[in-house]
């Protein structure tokens, strides 16, 4: 074969499974869940923000599992790493020609995710405790706290949104970011779950079948329906 | 001696004059605090009448309630609500609320006040309480209707009828506090 036909064959970008669907049904889900308890909470329509608080509760105790039990790309120990790694990352971030695509969370994205899960799990913990101020509206634990506890969780609810939202900014950011500077799309790959990559960068991926994902999800919320009816 | 005395003379005017601004400032300063007493007291009140809220849903959510709790919170209820216009004198309006970027600036304070060190407790009370008098009384009103058959309802010990004249009550602590009390951010 002639050098300029091999250089082709080399570069040649192909598609790869990179997203399996339960992570990319619980990011999209959690996107719409957050704004819903936003909103329920601004027009204080609580029944509803707390049932949309519970969905998060359900999909982020989900996530954190999958991210133990999950697909290669799911899981925490992919895409979390060590601050040498993350340096470098950031450094290339600008540079055209010594950048690489990473398959799953890039090293600073991917402790951005964590940080957005561990602050969903924390704020919905809080939320099962908090009391409004004349205690008509409440979480569904909060006779295990007494009034001026719950009136101090349900003021904490409200400052760690602020710290929350101050991390999604930054995740949508980064996203654009990728789109224009690096000229990487990140959003059709958590849509179709498929990436295009160039032929030399392809890892080996493992998939874990769906319906393991969906036992999980059942006993999961499950247990957050028992935490829902106050037990 | 005529000189002497004539610079004595004017030094004690001086000295008068500081007396009287010393005790303007005071009075000033006083008058704050007086306000500020009226304040924390009035919000004491109110987290004492939000627990005994609690103490009434909480014991209606148990198979068993414990009527004697609902009773004395129904009580408490009542005996410190009658005195809620009372915690609103004019001149007990809460300082205007600061803009964010004040807020984190006053972490930084080294006034106890400011930086929130201190106990005191921030007013949600909105400027509709003076402004709107009438409108005010109109729901403390409704209130104390609700709070006064909640305390008899409670005596009878019916848990059926308690269930319903709470969710009465509440609403009418909601029909003042959704007016007249303000989320600071």
């Amino acid at each position: 074969m002639a050098d300029s036909q091999r250089l082709q064959y080399l570069e040649k970008e192909i598609n790869i499974r990179v997203w399996d669907l339960p992570v990319r049904v619980t990011h999209w889900l959690l996107a719409m869940l957050v704004l819903l308890s936003w909103l329920t909470a601004e027009y204080r329509w609580f029944e509803w923000h707390r049932w949309s608080g519970y969905s998060i509760l359900t999909l982020a105790l989900f996530r954190s599992y999958w991210g133990f039990c999950g697909s290669t790309t799911a899981q925490f120990t992919n895409f979390l790493y060590g601050p040498g790694t993350v340096g470098r990352f950031a450094r290339s971030f600008f540079s055209r020609t010594g950048s690489t695509t990473v398959v799953g969370h890039n090293p600073v994205g991917g402790w951005n995710v964590l940080a957005m899960l561990l602050l969903l799990l924390v704020q919905c913990g809080l939320g099962l405790f908090a009391v409004d101020v004349d205690a008509i509206e409440s979480g569904p634990l909060t006779r295990y706290v007494s009034f001026d506890v719950g009136r101090l969780i349900a003021e904490l609810h409200g400052t760690v949104f602020y710290v929350l939202t101050a991390f999604i900014v930054l995740h949508i950011v980064a996203v654009f970011a990728h789109l224009l500077i690096k000229r990487e799309n990140l959003i059709r790959p958590m849509i179709t779950g498929v990436k295009s990559v160039s032929s030399g960068e392809i890892p080996v991926l493992r998939f874990v079948a769906p319906w393991r994902a969906l036992l999980a999800l059942a006993a999961i919320a499950l247990l957050v329906l028992g935490l829902a009816k106050g037990l | 001696m005529v000189h002497e005395r004539s610079v004595g003379n004017e030094r004690f005017w001086v000295k008068l004059g500081v007396l009287f601004i010393g005790m303007g400032c005071a009075w000033i300063a006083t008058a704050q605090q007086e306000a500020q007493q009226v304040i924390q007291n009035r919000i004491a009140n109110f987290r004492e009448m939000g627990t005994a809220s609690k103490h009434i849903k909480d014991q209606l959510k148990l198979k068993q309630p414990d009527l004697g709790l609902i009773q004395d919170s129904a009580n408490l209820i009542q005996d410190r609500g009658a005195y809620i216009l009372d915690w609103f004198p004019p001149g007990s309006e809460p300082p205007p609320s600061k803009g964010w970027l004040e807020q984190l600036l006053d972490w930084f304070s080294s006034d106890d006040a400011a930086s929130g060190v201190t106990e005191d407790a921030e007013s949600h009370a909105k400027p509709e309480i003076w402004s709107q008098r009438m409108d005010f009384e109109a729901a403390f009103r409704r209130f104390e209707a609700q709070a006064n058959k909640m305390r008899q309802t409670a005596q009878q010990g019916q848990v059926n009828t308690i269930n319903e004249q709470f969710t009465k009550l509440q609403e009418s602590c909601k029909g003042c506090h959704d007016v007249f009390r303000g989320e600071l951010d």
